[in-house]
């Protein structure tokens, strides 16, 4: 049990890093660009290759992009799965993969003994680079995600976060959840996978994040062997933009459950957008930052509606999500709904000085934890190069937050907030559509303007 | 004069490691505040962790969760400052803090930029000693602690397995009740009842203090001396014994939830764990079986039953090696569709049963001993959890030379040991078996059977 949970949105919100963390940048000879920092302290390394092929990339069958990241490591031209996780465990590496809308992952983390890493680059690279799409092994991780997509409906706030994405984003890729449905899935077959795979798990198409105790002409090998057998390929096209959700207000679901679940939104913001530092700090007063937020005070310390409600921003490579997001008993919603309207409305009615300087001293001031691990490091360096960032932008990310004063702020803030045009889902017992308050329009403040 | 005890403790270090990753600097203070120093010099932060002996198995029947509920008042205001404001000042300073409660121990931390250590040493000295209890707050945070038990266990339906299937294992012991307490007991607690335990438990001479970071141990206890050694020892509430019943039969539940979607298996057996174990061997064979079981994909479970047999789809093996008191070694499973919870059960007896007439290989411990190994290197990634692993064994009572022999202790397990405590300890009469049937699978399930 603890106070409140820590918001584990990991590469996709925060940023900083340590004035001493040197990136250095170079593409393989395949085309993989990479991404590599030094770190001697511990005798370890974290190897991490994104491809630009998470669920976004799904094809009509939802969950191809899931499924086919699920089976890499599940069998290859050398070994089969027994081999390769037996082999893997005995030399104590660690060997895992993710899928989220925008990117797959695939990460591996070894001790650096030549003994062990030599073995571990050989067997992950086989892994991700000549993988064996097997029927059996196909049927049983279906067969194991439907299960899971079932006990999926189990959680309220799993199923509230899928109905959201899918009003916020009606047709376009990001809508669909990353696991695809069990409609979908069913129909998934090798021939799908293997043409997923073909496509999109290229070099053109990968980015390979390196940090530990390895020096650049071991990270170059590195690099080089993880990718080398993949083809050259082409990177992935440009998603489509996302289109204006065609549902505004929010949409009652009835779900059998002691709290009601809310997510209220709009779309944010991309990864590359100049305002990006300005609303990541105007999200942050808003309900970034558990109890200095905002919306923690106004919702849990004044009024005990919640345990947690927070504010997130998700850049992503087109327009993420900006949602707020909360849950309450069945009798609370109707005023914590009220008090969350009206205290995102409020960020347009005034920011003061004084809470600008709180915020830009906790995001300065915690700069360095951002960065005091390897993990964060190789996590920092995969979204920088996914993103296609600059070298220095985890550096300079401290200066970018000092240098926007409040009337850069209350512009950014003006020009992007657009609570009229929130949508959102209220899923929980007896949901009444009709008591809940409409969006509060608040005139937008003015950027010299006093408080 | 305050009385000045510094033992240095060296972890277990492989040849490879840089010297600075292992040592512990060990003081106590005049007022009994233990304190645990590790340096740790990669980037210019400092985790600092107050912990105290204290959490849900202190507690008896009535409050349950006052440890829990304490710790959310703990934020709520102290002589001098007000109701969030602690939380405002290390904010301000550009830390991240939060606390958390468990059935053994209760603990409150910052991660901060290491400048700010001594400001940390203040807040922490202002709430071990002067916490100021408002009705007003409480009465707020009990909803919050309300609405965060609906959250985590009331709309979970394997929360509300488990909770229950706890409190049916455990039976008669202190790991039955809930960490976070049962609803009843948490909308009827009184301000007095915080203050009660507040004033029994909260001194410094019940709690552990773990800095790790970029920090010198000798400054770090100076400071400590400075801004913690005025809070006053005081004497704490009478430690009773402990009840550690082995149980005398198979407990069976069959729980049927009309929000559960898939059926979910429970297989628990109670056993000591290195505290009460009496032969210390037996906790780390039991470690060492918990990993044979399921200690990665190439473990037995994942391997025989996920993928060979096909017939679970998820599957879990789990004991606590640290914990205070005996403990549950813990099966879970959630069976492969048109896999019955009774097959599943069988399944995972036959997975057991195979280990106590036949044994374990040498290959199984060598690749456990591989993996223990390198999580010895990657656990130094994270100051945070190096601190946990102190804080833990010092407020549990693991002698740090104990934690730090952990490697060694595994290495002498022998596949005869492995065996001896599968025939030992996983038997019917300290066994207990729940299954979770959704509402519409109970009829289609019952036909099965």
């Amino acid at each position: 049990m603890s106070r409140f949970i820590l918001l584990l949105l990991s590469l996709m919100i925060v940023s900083s890093a340590q004035a001493g963390l040197n990136i250095e940048q170079w593409k393989t000879a395949q085309g993989a660009r990479v991404l590599y920092a030094y770190a001697p302290e511990l005798p370890m390394v974290d190897v991490r290759i994104v491809f630009d092929a998470g669920s976004a990339r799904d094809n009509d069958k939802k969950g191809v992009a899931y499924l086919t990241n699920t089976l890499i490591g599940m069998g290859d031209t050398q070994r089969d799965e027994e081999q390769f996780s037996q082999e893997t465990e005995a030399l104590g590496v660690r060997f895992s993969t993710q899928s989220l809308k925008d990117m797959a992952l695939v990460s591996m983390r070894s001790l650096t003994k030549p003994s062990v890493l030599d073995a571990a680059l050989s067997l992950s690279a086989a892994a991700l680079d000549k993988p064996v799409f097997k029927e059996a092994v196909l049927a049983r991780e279906q067969a194991q995600l439907l299960t899971a997509l079932q006990a999926k409906q189990q959680s309220p706030s799993a199923v509230a976060n899928e109905l959201f994405w899918k009003r916020l984003y009606g047709d376009h890729p990001y809508a669909f959840p990353t696991e695809g449905n069990a409609a979908s899935v069913k129909t998934i077959t090798v021939a799908d996978i293997k043409q997923f795979y073909e496509r999109f798990y290229t070099a053109k198409n990968a980015v390979v994040a390196i940090v530990g105790d390895v020096d650049r002409a071991k990270a170059e090998e590195i690099a080089t062997k993880m990718t080398e057998a993949l083809p050259t390929g082409e990177a992935a096209p440009a998603l489509p933009a996302v289109n204006a959700p065609k549902e505004k207000g929010i949409e009652s679901i009835a779900f059998p459950a002691t709290q009601t679940q809310i997510l209220i939104g709009q779309l944010g913001i991309a990864r590359d957008d100049p305002d990006y530092v300005a609303l990541y700090l105007a999200n942050h007063i808003l309900g970034g930052s558990g109890f200095a937020s905002r919306l923690m005070e106004e919702v849990r310390e004044k009024r005990g509606l919640v345990y947690g409600v927070s504010a997130n921003l998700i850049p992503m490579h087109q327009l993420g999500p900006w949602y707020v997001s909360l849950q309450t008993a069945t009798n609370n919603a109707k005023e914590a709904l009220k008090v969350t309207q009206e205290t995102v409305a409020g960020l347009l009615k005034s920011i003061p000085q004084s809470e600008i300087d709180a915020h830009k001293d906790n995001i300065i001031g915690g700069f360095a934890l951002e960065t005091d691990s390897n993990k964060d490091i190789v996590g920092y360096l995969a979204m920088m190069g996914f993103y296609h960032l600059p070298d220095n932008w985890l550096a300079t990310f401290p200066d970018k937050i000092r240098a926007i004063n409040r009337d850069q702020l209350i512009a950014v803030v003006n020009k992007r907030l657009k609570p009229l045009d929130w949508t959102g889902i209220i899923l929980g017992k007896q949901a009444d559509t009709n008591a809940i308050v409409t969006p509060i329009a608040v005139p937008p403040m003015s950027a010299g303007g006093h408080h | 004069m305050l009385s000045i005890k510094k033992i240095m403790v060296w972890m277990a270090l492989t040849a490879s490691l840089p010297l600075y990753a292992g040592e512990v600097s060990q003081f106590t203070l005049a007022n009994g505040l233990h304190l645990l120093v590790k340096e740790d010099h990669r980037a210019p932060v400092v985790t600092t962790q107050v912990w105290y002996k204290v959490g849900a198995s202190y507690e008896p029947d009535g409050i349950t969760g006052i440890s829990h509920m304490l710790e959310h008042m703990m934020f709520k205001g102290t002589k001098h400052l007000k109701p969030g404001e602690l939380s405002k000042i290390i904010a301000r300073l550009g830390g991240s803090e939060n606390a958390f409660t468990s059935q053994d121990y209760t603990a409150y931390f910052q991660n901060i930029e290491k400048s700010h250590l001594g400001r940390m040493f203040e807040l922490e000295a202002e709430r071990m000693g002067q916490l100021k209890l408002l009705d007003t707050e409480f009465q707020k945070e009990r909803q919050v602690v309300l609405e965060e038990r609906r959250m985590r266990t009331e709309d979970q339906p394997t929360a509300r397995f488990q909770e229950r299937f706890d409190a049916l294992a455990y039976d008669v012991n202190p790991y039955r009740r809930p960490v976070i307490g049962w609803q009843s007991d948490i909308e009827h607690y009184q301000l007095s009842d915080l203050q009660a335990w507040y004033d029994r438990w909260y001194a410094p001479n019940n709690a552990t203090l773990v800095v790790v970071g970029d920090v010198n141990p000798d400054a770090v206890y100076r400071l400590a001396q400075k801004k913690l050694g005025k809070v006053p020892a005081r004497q704490l509430g009478e430690s009773r014994a402990l009840i550690d019943l082995v149980p005398v039969a198979e407990k069976r539940m069959t729980m049927i939830d009309e929000r559960a979607k898939v059926p979910s298996l429970l297989m628990g057996f109670m056993v000591p764990s290195w505290k009460t174990a009496e032969d210390k061997t037996e906790a780390y064979a039991l470690d060492v079986l918990a990993n044979v079981l399921d200690g990665g994909n190439s473990a037995r479970l994942s391997k025989e039953l996920v993928r060979g047999k096909q017939l679970l789809s998820q599957v879990g093996a789990e004991y606590d090696l640290y914990a205070r008191l005996s403990t549950q070694f813990m099966l879970s499973a959630v069976p492969a569709d048109g896999v019955s919870l009774a097959q599943a059960e069988d399944a995972l007896k036959a997975s057991i049963a195979d280990i106590a007439q036949n044994g374990v290989t040498d290959v199984e411990l060598r690749r456990i001993i591989a993996q223990v190994e390198a999580a010895k290197v990657y656990e130094q990634d994270s100051m945070f959890y190096q601190g946990m692993k102190l804080g833990q064994a010092a407020t549990v009572g693991i002698p740090l030379t104990e934690v730090d022999a952990y490697i060694t202790k595994l290495r002498a397990v022998t596949p005869e040991q492995v065996q001896a405590v599968a025939k030992k300890f996983l038997v019917d009469n300290r066994l207990t078996v729940a299954y979770l049937l959704p509402k519409t699978q109970q009829v289609k399930s019952e036909v099965v059977q």
